[in-house]
């Protein structure tokens, strides 16, 4: 409790409030239950040397991340939607696709972006062969 | 945390992309073997590059360094080529 109590209010480093301690702890909940008391254990062993300002900023720091980090232990494989648009060059984001022209194994010509990998297979009601304008 | 800084990422950002690395074995993490009690800390978690992550990073870092490098002529006076 003294180790709890020790460095509340005075603006000094050392053990973590109780307040960003349970912030941290409550943060670890949503996470699946094989990864729940690592993290948990991490959290609080990451507020030992802040000051209580750096408990407050890496507490919601954590808070509001808790659910990427539940799906990056749960579904590993897949982005976010942000993550997709980020991994996405920005060229291609406002639809500035760079084409390259490539064949497929059927003998066919497609399009594919450099940047993005998107695909064009012509437009209108033509052949998928077929290069769209 | 010391990661987090490094990388200049906000507080959260890290673990989620740690967990990641970890998952797919570009990084391995243990626990700091220390005794909490004669400390008075509990024992923080360390994160190391596997073989093939530190190769990956390798790779990843030179791209990026490619991709951000800037012409001569836009780069500071006194600034090595």
């Amino acid at each position: 409790m003294t180790a709890l109590l020790g460095s509340r209010g005075t603006g000094q480093a050392g053990s973590p409030t109780w307040w960003a301690s349970w912030a941290v702890r409550s943060a670890s909940l949503p996470l699946p239950s094989k990864d729940r008391w690592r993290y948990r254990q991490e959290f609080v062993a990451e507020l030992y040397g802040m000051t209580p300002a750096e408990q407050l900023h890496h507490a919601s720091g954590v808070l509001s991340r808790v659910w990427t980090l539940r799906m990056a232990l749960t579904e590993p494989t897949r982005l976010t939607r942000k993550e997709a648009a980020m991994a996405k060059p920005w060229l291609c984001r406002i639809g500035r696709h760079r084409w390259q022209r490539l064949r497929n194994p059927e003998g066919g010509w497609y399009r594919e972006c450099r940047g993005c990998g998107k695909q064009r297979f012509g437009t209108g009601g033509g052949s998928p062969n077929t290069i769209g304008a | 945390m010391e990661i987090g800084t490094a990388a200049g990422l906000p507080s959260g950002t890290v673990h989620p992309i740690l967990a990641r690395l970890e998952t797919v074995g570009w990084l391995t993490s243990r626990w700091e073997d220390i005794n909490p009690r004669t400390e008075g800390r509990p024992a923080r978690r360390y994160y190391q590059l596997t073989p093939d992550g530190l190769e990956f990073a390798r790779a990843a870092l030179a791209r990026a360094y490619t991709a951000n490098a800037r012409p001569a002529w836009l780069r500071p006076l006194g600034e090595e080529s």
